[in-house]
């Protein structure tokens, strides 16, 4: 995830302008490829893991929900961009701008849902997930016992 | 600049054989001041014909009566940007120079002396953005500024340029041209964010979507520039080359351009005399061979595309190990 946002965040300009993060001999791109090839196996693993076999005891919390569309919609965009980098195919005109705009801005509202997220838990509520009703408590626990999410 | 033309025999007649065995064979290129077939799609090169460019900037001057007078006047006093590093370099002031690349100039006429067995000849090469099949200027904007159009021009969104991203030392000829004081970056946080817009050549590309040829096409007298579908226009110069025993440039290039340079001189003793006489440099970019410059990131493409499948099969392992795990407990 860090190597995803720091090479993510390598290909903004302010990064060159204000000489951050940008080594010479290293290829923003690259680290990408290889964070973005990490999260999906991670995701997916998450997901089908959660969908086999932790829904029936989990669900998510709105915080989790928006997280999760952001992440799906980070990966589609991320996806549709790689294909865009190919030269056989291309995304013309404004579909590349919208692609390439939303693939930032998903990854920039990631933060302040982090920042949320943090707080809420720190408030004693849930996290990305809650227990089910009537399901045995599998979630960690609130801090301070409050419930829902 | 036509002063040091010097049309030599030799490359009279190779020109002339190169073009009279294309009629011959059927040929049919779109000239000059033909419109372009409608509908057709697809990527559409221009060919331009070294041999037959004898240097007069008509094209220069038909990008410049059709571009110049759309590029916005900067706001002055510009603002500093900071950190202090950050380039600035203004070129309102010399709206007038046109020989070599500019954010006001977007075509121009590099040129060298080339000895040929003891003869010597005026090369004229008309240059400006050579339009990738691939181009990387796009992949790395980081606002997505830069477009791709359907019919193969690469151009730029002025309302969403901050004039700061790394399209020109993305680009392996540094086409690109930053123009400070200008564009959405004045709005935002001018001394912190942006640096102005960066222009080059956009192909004409509305014209182009109207299905006629560029401007500079258009306007060339030696009827030098050709245009068509790149596929024809690739088999075109390949044929023109083997002809004259010559050199093309833009198959290949960086993963293949919709530019191709056709020349009975070999391309790189061209560079080489470009170098020696210092027509290389800022704004005058060079004709060095880069290679595909997306290709690492593109042989990663499988690895990408197959972690999706590699998490459903190692969450699958792990389902079946926790079924396991339960029937012996």
């Amino acid at each position: 995830m860090l190597s995803a946002v720091w090479s993510g965040l390598s290909h903004l300009p302010q990064a060159a302008r204000y000489g951050l993060l940008r080594l010479s001999n290293w290829s923003p791109s690259v680290a990408h490829y290889y964070s973005a090839a990490a999260l999906l196996c991670l995701g997916t693993y998450g997901f089908v893991v959660w969908r086999l076999e932790g829904r029936n005891t989990h669900s998510l919390t709105r915080c989790g929900l928006v997280r999760v569309v952001l992440l799906f919609a980070l990966a589609a965009t991320g996806l549709a961009m790689i294909l865009h980098n190919m030269p056989d195919f291309s995304l013309f005109g404004v579909t590349y701008t919208v692609v390439k705009l939303l693939h930032l801005a998903c990854a920039l509202a990631l933060l302040p849902l982090l920042i949320y997220r943090l707080c809420r838990g720190w408030a004693g509520g849930y996290g990305w997930l809650c227990p089910r009703k009537g399901a045995e408590g599998c979630c960690r626990a609130p801090r301070r016992g409050k419930k829902g999410a | 600049m036509g002063k040091g033309l010097l049309v030599q025999r030799r490359t009279f007649l190779k020109v002339a054989a190169g073009t009279a065995s294309l009629a011959l064979t059927g040929a049919s290129p779109l000239l000059a001041g033909s419109a372009l077939p409608g509908g057709s799609g697809g990527d559409y090169a221009t060919i331009i014909d070294i041999d037959r460019c004898n240097g007069c900037n008509a094209c220069v001057e038909a990008c410049r009566a059709r571009n110049l007078e759309g590029i916005p006047v900067p706001s002055e006093p510009f603002p500093q940007p900071y950190p202090t590093w950050a380039r600035t370099k203004d070129w309102s002031d010399r709206k007038d120079e046109t020989d070599r690349l500019t954010p006001y100039n977007w075509l121009f006429i590099q040129s060298c002396t080339i000895s040929e067995n003891g003869e010597t000849r005026r090369i004229f090469l008309p240059r400006r953005c050579l339009h990738c099949l691939n181009p990387q200027c796009v992949t790395l904007c980081p606002t997505g500024a830069l477009h791709q159009s359907y019919e193969g021009a690469v151009y730029t969104s002025r309302s969403i340029c901050l004039g700061e991203g790394p399209c020109d030392r993305a680009c392996p000829w540094g086409i690109p041209q930053r123009q400070p004081g200008v564009g959405p970056y004045l709005d935002l946080a001018p001394k912190y964010l942006g640096n102005g817009l960066m222009f080059k050549c956009d192909y004409c590309n509305d014209l182009l979507s109207e299905g006629k040829a560029p401007a500079c096409v258009e306007a060339c007298p030696q009827k030098a520039m050709r245009i068509g579908p790149r596929a024809e226009m690739a088999k075109l110069a390949q044929n023109m080359a083997a002809e004259r025993g010559g050199d093309v440039f833009g198959l290949k290039e960086n993963g293949g351009t919709n530019t191709i340079y056709v020349s009975s001189v070999q391309f790189r003793d061209i560079e080489a005399n470009m170098l020696r006489q210092g027509q290389v440099g800022h704004g005058k970019p060079s004709l060095r061979p880069a290679g595909a410059s997306m290709g690492k990131e593109n042989s990663l493409l499988q690895g990408v595309l197959i972690a999706p499948a590699v998490g459903a099969a190692l969450a699958g392992v792990r389902l079946w190990r926790d079924k396991q795990k339960r029937r012996k407990s």
